[in-house]
């Protein structure tokens, strides 16, 4: 295990949407929680639980790419933003089908599904009648189950598209 | 940026286990395709949790042992650079010379150009201003000869002695900041290598930023201090001795086959060929530098023994006796080894038996 593996293994980042209602935390590799702004769930609708998760999914991706070009900069002396240009057509072909590597997630009650491409652009679907029949507990709880089954998806097929795309 | 240096070893064992461990997963994601493709397995990218860990399981458990055989000559390669020479000693031996230069100071006290310290006059040139005084009454042959050869040089003569001190001393210098930043590259070497690995394993294209070798501006730095410094050594190297020409003090700085090592690839594998070319890389940029700090030992003291280089538009060529190499185009100037060193007077080899003869003082007239 690198330093890095160590690293990605307990990190822990956050994200919250611009108008701070709802934030997600991202506990090591895979553990997603979520949490609501107090009060907020009693009066808010499924679409709109929805509209949430799909922005803390992306915010929080970004947040945890952050962290990990912070740590590898700190790690290397140098400062390391992102990626450098491809240096092959292959390679560019092989971060394009990453890119569109599409992962999904569903909570054990089926009430919260999540769907990512790339992890770049995600939507959310909540079951109708979920924000009257759940409490805010068990929506969160299910929010994160979806989050945890999508990453985990996501990463077993980019561990498929990035060996294969170096063929 | 970590200093792995003291377990180098233990680092490139740890690194080996990660090689193998990304490429039997790269080579089993390889396998599943390849198998879902001829209709042998399903579509691997539906598998669930359970059955994904199974099959890693699997496939690990019949090719880990194979792969890692792959990746076992860099653990004998990190083996070679784990026990570099020590800088400490090369730098505690260049510094055991500073008493020297104190004493070499001379009537007035002098410079160190390299490091910029001043030593005092030194005590034992007290006396010399008063020497003909204190010889007010001694005369003759050798009363004259020692008056008028021996006194007037001696201080020139300790002053180029306490320079060519400081110029030797920098090779010893160069050396020690050599190995010290080859130190260092070894364990940047490991760093970056990790680097690349999790980016494999992260699912990201290599960084653009290369390793740059810190070995380079090192020897150059320290090396060249005594020489490149403007008016200061080559200046002086050239008025030291009459045959000495400026351009023939001024070694050139050591080739660089490749200031920068870049340790990337699409997979491991590719990975661990980048690291096997920056370890070689980085050993012809250490034979350069030795080359480059034995030339300039030879160099020094060539001059300081009176040889110079064959032409002034030439870098100097050191002579190589030892060798056998070409030595007839310097030439010899014993005018220069006397600025080193003053001839040795016919006095001190003089004795009863002797004093008369052609090659001492002769008969009175």
């Amino acid at each position: 295990m690198s330093e890095m593996g160590r690293h990605l293994d307990t990190l822990v980042v956050s994200a919250t949407t611009p108008d701070e209602t709802a934030s997600a935390t991202l506990h090591g590799r895979t553990r997603v929680t979520v949490s609501l702004a107090s009060g907020y769930y009693a009066y808010t609708t499924d679409d709109r639980l929805a509209d949430k998760l799909a922005q803390l999914g992306r915010l929080l991706w970004v947040a945890r790419m952050q962290e990990y070009y912070r740590f590898k900069s700190e790690q290397l002396g140098r400062q390391v933003r992102g990626e450098g240009a491809p240096r092959t057509p292959a390679q560019s072909e092989r971060r394009e089908a990453r890119d569109n590597i599409v992962a999904r997630g569903v909570s054990h009650d089926g009430a919260v599904g999540l769907a990512a491409v790339g992890l770049f652009t995600w939507t959310a679907s909540v079951a109708p009648g979920t924000a009257r029949r759940s409490s805010e507990e068990e929506f969160c709880s299910a929010a994160g189950q979806a989050a945890e089954q999508l990453i985990e998806d996501h990463l077993w097929n980019l561990a498929l598209v990035w060996a294969n795309g170096a063929r | 940026m970590s200093d792995n240096y003291g377990d180098v070893r233990g680092e490139a064992t740890t690194l080996v286990d990660r090689f193998a461990e990304l490429e039997t997963r790269h080579q089993a994601m390889l396998a599943f395709e390849t198998a879902a493709e001829d209709g042998s397995l399903d579509d691997a990218h539906a598998w669930t949790n359970e059955r994904r860990a199974r099959e890693l399981q699997v496939y690990s458990d019949q090719w880990y042992g194979e792969i890692r055989s792959w990746f076992e000559d860099i653990e004998e390669l990190f083996d070679e650079l784990a026990d570099l020479p020590d800088p400490g000693t090369l730098l505690s031996t260049a510094q055991s010379l500073n008493p020297a230069l104190s004493i070499m100071s001379g009537p007035s006290g002098h410079t160190d150009i390299s490091g910029g310290t001043e030593y005092a006059p030194s005590a034992s040139f007290d006396k010399l201003q008063s020497v003909p005084t204190y010889l007010a009454d001694w005369n003759g042959i050798a009363a004259d000869a020692f008056k008028s050869n021996f006194i007037p040089p001696l201080e020139r003569v300790a002053h180029n002695e306490f320079e060519a001190i400081v110029s030797l001393r920098s090779p010893l210098l160069a050396a020690g900041e050599m190995w010290k930043q080859a130190r260092k590259d070894v364990s940047d070497l490991i760093d970056e290598t990790n680097s690349a690995l999790d980016d494999y394993e992260g699912g990201k294209g290599a960084a653009d930023a290369v390793l740059a070798l810190s070995i380079i501006g090192a020897v150059v730095a320290v090396a060249a201090v005594p020489f490149t410094g403007g008016t200061s050594a080559a200046l002086y190297w050239a008025i030291a001795g009459s045959a000495i020409g400026v351009t023939g003090a001024v070694v050139g700085y050591p080739a660089e086959p490749k200031k920068e090592l870049d340790i990337s690839g699409d997979t491991p594998a590719d990975i661990a060929v980048s690291l096997r070319q920056a370890v070689a890389d980085m050993k012809l940029q250490w034979i350069e530098n030795e080359i480059f700090i034995r030339d300039k030992i030879r160099s020094l003291t060539d001059l300081i023994s009176g040889y110079t280089a064959p032409s002034e538009d030439s870098p100097p060529l050191p002579r190589y006796p030892n060798v056998g190499a070409p030595t007839s185009g310097h030439t010899y100037s014993q005018a220069t080894v006397h600025e080193f060193s003053l001839p040795r007077p016919a006095l001190a080899d003089t004795t009863p038996g002797n004093a008369q003869d052609d090659d001492h003082f002769g008969k009175p007239d």
